[in-house]
């Protein structure tokens, strides 16, 4: 009697704990949900998308199905949070998981319109790196590079400056998504270019009397044998009473090439142009091209609103450590009267993908920057209508196999970056872009530091942040000569 | 685990009386300040003394009573930027007061940061009023979410819910109002022109708020600078931003009267205040203390002259 009392009281909690979702009715409304990964493209081997109603005092169920796999959830204070293993199958099912969500309205359960969560074979690379920053104006405090595994949630410091004595760290670079050949710089105590390759670390004084500055924004040669730099005398003022809040820019800069080997730094005069204001150098897949961002040179700050970078190339001959002749302007300012930064080409030499801004240098603080792209086949301009949100949506990089990328956007609140991901299909075309997925729901709300600066890797990290530290520390840096 | 307790008990409780008295910052709070003030001739402390003018600009007496206290300069009223939390704090509450809203963000974001805590409850209320200010809802809201994260912080949080998307709520209240109004019209580049000039620019867009127009005469008389004070007068006396001289204004257009020939009566100063500069002046000639005269702008110049 007993047995039977139990099996039956089972049975009820069972069918409580399911309940069923009818299909949605006629006047059925869209669920509004955060993130919205509503028709969003997704990899097999992204971390679960979880999500909640966007009003937290909301309560309903999920009903996940592909193609025979099905999978019900309840939501609990208003998110749904999917196990892994589910959610593994599902992906795994087929290309179009449907997802039907009903809330609670007087106590019945009211079904919404259905949604579909593409899959995409296409395989995105495992991690991610990027600095976490409060996205501040002079002063900063606790800041640090970390990585994130994109196939799960896991978050880890590979170098923060807690062990640093809390100085600045930025501009962190991968040789072609490699964690293990990577740099990034210090400023202020223990100030100096850092350099990991080959299970190696090396400090680099980079300031010479040929140059404005110490190396800055960096990208790596695919050789792994140099490194292109500009050189910037960079400034910061606060708008009185303007959206973008602060405006940073460059009084003068230059473009120069490193070299690995023998700690030298190269360049060229079209490249050092004292009329013009050269910045954000990086490399074609091939090595071949040096691409940059080019602008007259103007009298700042008061000039500010006036500058306009174009996107150049120049030929890059790595066997000779030496530059072309002749410079190519891919998009030109003075036709589009706008502005274009941080040119970055697919591994598949493909795509040109760039932010493009009114005027000025720094994309991320512009509220009207966008991404945009440019067709190296045929020189097609893509909007990446898609893709862009309505508030900054700046730094962007690649994934291994060109079928995706990841950047910072500000949509979310106008003011901290969080990175977003969208697919890439041969012919330019991206989907609706997806929220990086955290396990906790009220994390991207919470957190009051920026992602900054958001690279593709193929796996973690792999060099000891202590032992970064004492090189930092006790070794006096190595002088580059130009 | 009677400890553990105990400890989160007493975080909180010293979490809520920050709260509320952060909550209820009222006149009677500066009144305190202000009565509470130590005035020593010897050694001035720029940040109690930066709070001191903090406190007599939020009780509208600033550029009456100012030179009441012993001055030190522009850096006992605009406290030097030293890259901490608490320098930040304070200068976040001084621009506010001045109306200069950009700049009481950016240094409540710096105090913020700088702070070793999660983050400086304070400061983040200063965010949620710029923010709310400025129009920039989104990230009030996201402030606002983390503030009322915090039970001892939650009902102050609460209470900024209602301004949120909501400009006809922020503009008709009494805080949030009269600072969004003196937000300028066209954009400039704050402070690089030097804070004179920003504050110019507040007090053109907004000449009801008067803070502005005080601290901008008070920077003015303790940087000396006479002819730049005179100028403000020409562009603003009469006008809705300075309808009358205020003491400190009054004594320095006695002062400005000597280059100026009868300058002081074309800005409403009384008969009875020139007598008095008149007075001062003979004292000094004769070599006599003007003790009595201590609490005037003409004795802040003798003693910065005697320095």
């Amino acid at each position: 009697m007993r047995k039977v009392a139990f099996f039956s009281i089972f049975i009820l909690l069972t069918v409580s704990c399911v309940p069923k979702v009818d299909n949605p009715s006629p006047g059925a409304t869209e669920a509004v949900i955060f993130p919205d990964y509503k028709e969003v493209t997704i990899t097999e081997n992204i971390a679960p998308l979880n999500f909640s109603f966007k009003d937290d005092k909301t309560r309903g169920v999920a009903v996940f199905e592909n193609s025979g796999e099905r999978l019900v959830l309840r939501s609990r204070k208003g998110e749904f949070h999917i196990p892994k293993s589910k959610w593994n199958n599902l992906k795994a099912a087929g290309p179009v998981i449907k997802v039907t969500l009903a809330s609670y309205e007087g106590g019945k359960l009211m079904p919404h319109i259905p949604f579909s969560i593409f899959v995409s074979k296409e395989s995105i690379d495992s991690f991610v790196a990027y600095r976490l920053i409060d996205p501040g104006y002079e002063t900063w405090n606790k800041l640090g590079l970390y990585q994130r595994c994109l196939e799960n949630f896991t978050e880890t410091p590979f170098m923060t400056n807690e062990v640093t004595d809390r100085n600045c760290m930025n501009c962190h670079s991968f040789n072609n998504r490699d964690p293990g050949t990577m740099m990034f710089h210090m400023r202020a105590a223990n100030g100096g270019t850092y350099v990991w390759k080959e299970g190696k670390i090396e400090k680099l004084n980079t300031k010479t009397s040929r140059t404005i500055s110490a190396l800055v924004y960096p990208y790596w040669h695919p050789s792994g044998k140099y490194i292109s730099f500009s050189v910037n005398d960079i400034a910061q003022f606060f708008h009185s009473s303007n959206p973008n809040r602060i405006e940073v820019y460059d009084y003068k800069s230059d473009v120069v090439v490193y070299s690995i080997d023998n700690h030298q730094i190269s360049s060229t005069p079209l490249l050092m142009d004292t009329a013009r204001m050269e910045t954000f150098p990086s490399f074609s897949p091939d090595g071949k091209t040096l691409y940059y961002c080019s602008s007259p040179q103007t009298e700042m700050p008061q000039g500010y609103r006036d500058v306009r970078y174009s996107i150049c190339s120049i030929p890059f001959f790595p066997e000779t450590f030496s530059f072309g002749d002749k410079v190519d302007t891919i998009y030109n300012a003075a036709k589009t009267g706008l502005d274009a930064t941080f040119p970055r080409v697919s591994p598949d030499g493909r795509f040109l993908l760039f932010a493009e801004t009114a005027y000025g240098c720094f994309s991320i603080w512009h509220k009207d920057s966008e991404l945009r792209m440019i067709d190296l086949k045929n020189g097609r301009y893509l909007t990446l209508d898609k893709i862009n949100g309505p508030d900054a949506d700046s730094y962007h990089s690649w994934s291994s196999n060109s079928r995706w990328i990841i950047w910072a956007s500000r949509r979310q609140d106008g003011l901290y970056s969080r990175l977003y991901i969208s697919h890439v299909d041969e012919n330019g075309q991206t989907s609706k872009p997806f929220l990086l997925p955290q396990r906790d729901l009220k994390h991207d709300r919470l957190l009051m530091k920026s992602y900054n600066v958001p690279e593709f890797i193929s796996g973690p990290v792999t060099f000891n942040q202590d032992q970064m530290a004492d090189v930092a520390k006790k070794e006096p840096g190595i002088n580059v000569s130009f | 685990m009677i400890k553990h307790c105990f400890n989160c008990l007493f975080v909180f409780c010293l979490s809520l009386i920050s709260a509320c008295k952060y909550e209820s910052q009222s006149s009677a709070d500066y009144d305190e300040t202000i009565a509470s003030y130590f005035n020593d001739d010897q050694t001035v402390d720029c940040l109690k003394l930066s709070l001191l003018n903090l406190a007599l600009a939020e009780t509208g007496q600033l550029a009456d009573k100012a030179f009441y206290y012993t001055q030190a300069g522009l850096d006992g009223l605009l406290l030097p930027w030293n890259y901490t939390a608490e320098a930040g704090e304070i200068l976040s509450d001084i621009y506010w007061s001045m109306g200069h809203v950009a700049y009481a963000q950016r240094m409540a974001f710096e105090a913020n940061m700088l702070d070793n805590r999660d983050f400086n409850p304070a400061m983040l209320k200063r965010l949620i009023e710029t923010n709310l200010v400025f129009g920039a809802y989104p990230v009030a809201e996201k402030y606002i979410g983390i503030l009322s994260e915090n039970r001892a912080w939650k009902k102050v949080a609460d209470s900024y819910k209602r301004f949120l998307f909501n400009d006809a709520a922020v503009e008709s209240n009494p805080v949030l109002g009269p600072k969004k109004r003196c937000i300028p019209k066209l954009d400039f580049i704050s402070i690089v022109r030097g804070v004179d000039e920003d504050l110019k620019d507040i007090i053109r867009t907004n000449p009801d708020y008067h803070n502005a127009i005080e601290y901008l005469g008070v920077i003015y008389l303790l940087d000396c600078e006479m002819d730049k004070f005179k100028m403000m007068l020409d562009e603003f006396y009469g006008t809705k931003a300075l309808p009358e001289l205020p003491k400190s204004f009054a004594e320095a257009a006695c002062m400005l009267s000597e280059i100026h020939r009868g300058y002081w009566k074309s800005v409403g100063v009384s008969a009875e205040m020139y007598k008095k500069y008149i007075n001062f002046k003979a004292r000094l000639e004769k070599g006599l203390a003007p003790d009595k005269y201590k609490d005037t702008f003409w004795y802040y110049i003798m003693r910065i002259n005697n320095q």
